[in-house]
């Protein structure tokens, strides 16, 4: 009871100290460079999200879930070479496979090189964003319309990725496209993602169709870690899992051998897959006027029914009066540990230049110890 | 030896002669009944492009075409987000006023991309682009029949909205 007066009381000022230090709103886009050939740029974004939700049959909480801060860094050198840093401390609570965690480790989600030959060839390498889909290339919570991801944005695949990348942009007939291919041959690192990738090669396409019409397409092959899940029967892995410690007998016993694996996840709570698998995915967005539109699907696969998951989102965010936007979603993702989960998001957001607040209210169809049930109320600020 | 040296001096002539025929050039480009408020796209002389295409100058000033064709580094610059010169070029090329392409730029960053840099005036624009190598501007077409703007060439003419 304390704890959570005290919690209100300090919510209302961290939101006024967020506010306070956001620059003033005639600077409403990111400063721009005084030149392109810049060698430094800093900017970065914090977020503050507080919920009243309950998971599964646990009783209602109400706790700050997640407080981060990332900072970016980027320059370019001769105007052909460029470079890119985003490093993020966050203490957030997470609700994954294994239920809610709290997860405070800072960590590295991009920092590339990248040498541009012309407008339809980069060659990036070091640790970037995966191209799977359009939110997880955005991701930073000032620029989402809801307080939490969809699913569909961070299950099925590895949020960062280490490797290199072909990526470039061109005309084709007459629409805008751009294209982006990786391969990731090995792991940096623990993780403690949803999925981590162990080896990973992939691309994205996508065509600006009509102005303000996109569409994408993305395709992976991998291996992965997944925490491991308590409520798979007696704890054992599945037909498709095995525990990382046992990865090097697999490996002995003929299958693809992923050298250093074994060593690389350090906190014994992971699985990873001794099948590679497959994720296909779909994305669109529109904006008009008030209007902006997401939808993105994606299908995991490893040759078998049992082992698929798909999820798809839609998401509607309607400019109502000034910088108040309506927003809605409704997502479904199959499997969620026991079966098909499908999850309704109402909710509003005010973009002001440099502060977004956020009001959400998720339904999940079903208790779930996966998706929680309630009230988010968040405020992220952009520099 | 001194033909030599007459030689030079008549390319360093011709060297110092040329910006001032762009100018006129730039300015003559402009078509006979353009009107003074029409929006002059201007280059910097020294680029491969002749003319360009609205879908080309969308490209570029959304930052999805960097290099020109001869690989040399495309570098376009905006009139302040309030000026009025801007918005009309905002809505006539990329469809949105800058205010609504704000989210455009807010994601662009995020990866790592600048929209293109501000300059305060016209006339800073019409100096920029003279001086800088594979600069892109746009100004009014009167104030480009006025100014004094070497080292500039008209690419496009957009009629006014």
């Amino acid at each position: 009871m304390t704890a959570t007066l005290r919690l209100s009381i300090r919510w209302p000022l961290l939101l006024a100290a967020l506010a306070l230090s956001a620059p003033p709103a005639a600077a409403q886009l990111p400063a721009p460079p005084a030149s392109a050939r810049e060698l430094l740029r800093v900017g970065g974004y914090g977020s503050l999200v507080f919920g009243h939700s309950s998971l599964g049959s646990a009783a209602v909480m109400d706790d700050l879930t997640g407080a981060a801060a990332a900072l970016l860094a980027s320059g370019s050198v001769g105007g052909r070479l460029s470079y890119f840093g985003e490093i993020e401390a966050a203490s957030r609570t997470n609700e994954n496979w294994t239920g809610r965690q709290s997860d405070q480790a800072p960590q590295i989600d991009r920092l590339y090189a990248e040498y541009a030959f012309a407008d339809a060839l980069r060659l990036r390498a070091g640790r970037f964003l995966t191209p799977v889909g359009q939110w997880n290339e955005i991701h930073a919570d000032p620029l989402t319309w809801t307080s939490l991801r969809p699913l569909t944005t961070y299950r099925p695949f590895a949020k960062s990725t280490t490797g290199i990348m072909a990526a470039g942009q061109l005309p084709i007939g007459g629409h805008d496209a751009g294209y982006a291919l990786y391969y990731a041959p090995v792991r940096v690192g623990p993780t403690r993602e949803e999925t981590g990738f162990v080896s990973a090669a992939g691309g994205r396409v996508a065509v600006e169709l009509l102005p303000g019409l996109y569409l994408g397409a993305s395709a992976a092959a991998y291996r992965a870690t997944r925490p491991r899940d308590p409520e798979d029967q007696a704890g054992a892995p599945s037909d498709a899992l095995l525990p990382v410690a046992a990865r090097a007998g697999v490996a002995q016993a003929g299958d693809d051998p992923t050298p250093g694996s074994e060593q690389a996840d350090t906190t014994g709570d992971r699985e990873e897959d001794v099948r590679a698998r497959r994720l296909l995915g779909a994305d669109l967005s529109w904006s008009a006027g008030r209007v902006e539109v997401l939808a993105e699907a994606t299908l995991l696969s490893a040759g078998s029914v049992e082992s698929s998951e798909r999820g798809a989102f839609a998401q509607a965010a309607v400019r109502v009066v000034g910088p108040l936007r309506a927003v809605a979603r409704f997502e479904a993702y199959d499997p969620v540990v026991t079966g098909p989960l499908r999850i309704l998001t109402l909710g509003g957001a005010v973009r002001l230049p440099h502060l977004t607040l956020k009001l959400d209210r998720q339904i999940p169809d079903r208790a779930s110890a996966r998706v929680a049930n309630g009230w988010f109320v968040s405020a992220s600020a952009i520099f | 030896m001194v033909r030599l040296r007459v030689r030079d001096l008549l390319t360093a002539l011709a060297a110092l002669a040329a910006p001032l025929a762009l100018a006129r050039g730039a300015a003559a480009q402009l078509p006979a009944g353009a009107a003074d408020s029409a929006i002059a796209v201007v280059a910097n002389a020294g680029v491969p492009a002749r003319a360009l295409s609205r879908a080309e100058l969308r490209r570029i000033y959304l930052m999805r075409q960097r290099y020109w064709r001869g690989g040399q580094r495309v570098e376009p610059v905006n009139l302040p987000a309030a000026s009025p010169l801007r918005s009309s070029f905002s809505r006539e090329v990329l469809g949105r006023s800058p205010r609504e392409l704000a989210s455009y730029w807010n994601d662009l960053y995020f990866h790592g991309t600048e929209p293109p840099s501000t300059l305060d005036s016209e006339q800073a624009v019409l100096l920029f682009v003279a001086r800088t190598s594979g600069a892109l501007g746009y100004v009014r077409a009167g104030t480009l029949r006025d100014a004094q703007a070497p080292g500039v060439r008209v690419v496009l003419v957009l009629p006014p909205s």
